[in-house]
């Protein structure tokens, strides 16, 4: 957001976002209040853990990684593929989530009845179907840009003055 | 390419039209949606499990819990690609000058901290938890309901901050030329408009083939497609999933006894009844469903006698009965099944399951089936029933 926009959202203050301001502020002092009376305090270290562990992969993993391949892939690509292949790591990210998931869940389950597919062909399965759908997403959007007006030179994604 | 990686990165650094307010505006109402949606039927649940005098819940229609514990599920599901949309398309917000400033700026960033770090906690310890794996030392349906409530918070603090903002870039078309005010590229590229529109595109997408994926454990027709949920409608012994075995409750040798008796326990009376006697008894067919609060759920057609009929035996019909297993232990040994719901034409204690004598892992030799409650409250192996005194003292 450019510093217009913030200004923007600074200046505005509406009876009705003061409100909803402080109807937010209370929703989560009432779950701070809840935390501190019903979960035990020995239970608070796992708690806290996994609150910040989802935020250490995010930065650390994920936005490191997603950030690499949009400086060094999606330039390198032609513009009307970039949306599917997009979408394809986040559905790669995703099936990476459910892939860890199923494959412990396997190994662990206690009745037939929980993960009743083998996870190796749910899971080749479920990469062919998110593979179909990229190479589907990148012809889509091939055959839009044929159709569309012929657009200007492509000034893709990696700027000019890197090269500096 | 390489000094600009070496040091830490200003928000103009990322020049993709994805990182547009109108793209994060779409894409964080419509997680906000799937939040809330998660939160309103997670309620719905809590309330089952913790019931409130001053908000009664109904009996009808019976599939009601299935369609909402299914949503839960679906909703939670959907929010896990909607987040990482969201965190990838307002990334370069996390670096915006300056990093604090104003009260009212650092009041936004700790509620983004908290929306974030609650958000990634509700949807993969979620998902974890319906797989019945359990890496860590909490109690889960605490800890969920607690931060259920501080993630909403923060998703409500963050809209009164944002809300200019948000109408803003719903009121202006996705496509549309950048203009000078919100424009993260302000040389307006031709391919900004197709890029935002891909980028939402290619959300959706994927929201929608991973739901084909998943919700086949709620929804029956789509059972088989269910490859990346942790059950699948139908699939199960006499076409029901299930959650505790017999052998994992350790109820085998108490439950396979052929001298078992039903304990029946009431204010004016006490009774036993063998097998054979509740088989001898008016038997009443039904199609329930049994739906669980991990989201799956699978209709099937039941057998029994009616817990009324039962409850009459004992004591007043118009009682709240307790409904204790032959587990030794574990929190859903035993349920408390409210007075609408006992007197209900259509609960049971169930005897056969689908026109065959109920599987022991379904609760052999009497489990409890009733309309519209959470499947860990349907009791399994039921020793006794203790119907309670009207007014709610135990008998």
């Amino acid at each position: 957001m450019t510093t217009a926009a913030r200004g923007l959202d600074d200046r505005r203050w509406s009876a009705g976002r003061r409100v909803l301001l402080a109807i937010g502020v209370a929703l989560v002092g009432f779950g701070a209040f809840l935390g501190l009376t019903t979960v035990p305090t020995r239970q608070w270290p796992s708690v806290l853990l996994w609150l910040a562990g989802g935020v250490a992969v995010h930065d650390a993993v994920l936005a490191p990684t997603a950030v690499l391949l949009g400086v060094v892939v999606l330039p390198r690509v032609p513009p009307p593929w970039r949306p599917a292949l997009r979408a394809g790591a986040l559905g790669a990210a995703v099936l990476t989530l459910f892939a860890v998931v199923v494959v412990v869940a396997a190994g662990r389950r206690r009745n037939d009845s929980v993960v009743p597919v083998d996870p190796a062909t749910s899971l080749v399965s479920a990469a062919a179907v998110l593979v179909l759908a990229v190479m589907i997403g990148a012809a889509v959007g091939t055959w839009a840009r044929r159709v569309r007006p012929a657009a200007p030179p492509d000034e893709d994604l990696l700027p000019r003055e890197d090269a500096d | 390419m390489h000094r600009r990686l070496l040091r830490p990165p200003e928000q103009d650094d990322f020049r993709s039209a994805v990182h547009d307010p109108r793209v994060v505006a779409r894409v964080g109402t419509y997680l906000g949606a799937a939040i809330g949606l998660a939160f309103l039927t997670g309620l719905v649940s809590h309330l089952h499990q913790s019931p409130v005098p001053w908000l009664p819940l109904p009996t009808d229609p019976a599939w009601l819990y299935r369609v909402t514990q299914g949503l839960h599920v679906a909703a939670g599901t959907a929010a896990i690609p909607l987040l990482l949309a969201k965190l990838y398309a307002a990334y370069p917000a996390l670096f915006a000058r300056p990093r604090v400033g104003s009260p009212l700026r650092g009041l936004e960033r700790a509620s983004v901290a908290l929306l974030v770090s609650t958000a990634i906690f509700q949807v993969v310890t979620g998902l974890i938890n319906t797989f019945q794996w359990y890496p860590w030392s909490f109690g889960f349906r605490t800890v969920h309901f607690v931060v259920a409530w501080v993630l909403v918070g923060s998703i409500v603090v963050h809209v009164a901050v944002k809300l200019p903002t948000v109408a803003d870039a719903w009121r202006r078309p996705v496509a549309a030329q950048d203009d000078d005010v919100h424009g993260t590229d302000a040389d307006g590229d031709d391919e900004d408009g197709p890029t935002r529109r891909g980028f939402l595109a290619g959300v959706a997408v994927t929201v929608l083939g991973l739901t084909a994926l998943t919700v086949g454990q709620t929804v029956q027709p789509l059972s088989g497609a269910a490859i990346l949920s942790p059950r699948q409608a139908g699939n199960g012994p006499q076409g029901l999933p299930v959650n505790r075995t017999a052998k994992a409750a350790g109820v085998l040798p108490a439950a396979t006894d052929p001298g078992w008796t039903l304990t029946l326990e009431g204010p004016g009376a006490s009774t036993t009844l063998s097998r054979a006697e509740l088989e001898a008894m008016e038997q009443t067919t039904v199609d329930l469903p049994i739906a669980c609060v991990e989201g799956w759920s699978t209709l099937a057609t039941w057998q029994g006698v009616r817990v009324r009929d039962l409850v009459a035996l004992v004591g007043p019909v118009d009682s709240d009965v307790r409904f204790v297993s032959m587990q030794r232990g574990g929190s859903y040994r035993e349920s408390i099944l409210p007075a609408r719901y006992a007197a209900h034409p259509d609960s049971l204690l169930a005897l056969r399951l689908g026109g065959e004598v109920l599987d022991i892992d379904h609760g052999y030799p009497a489990r409890l089936v009733t309309p519209d409650r959470p499947g860990v409250l349907q009791t399994k192996w039921v020793d006794r029933i203790e119907v309670r005194s009207p007014g709610g003292g135990s008998a």
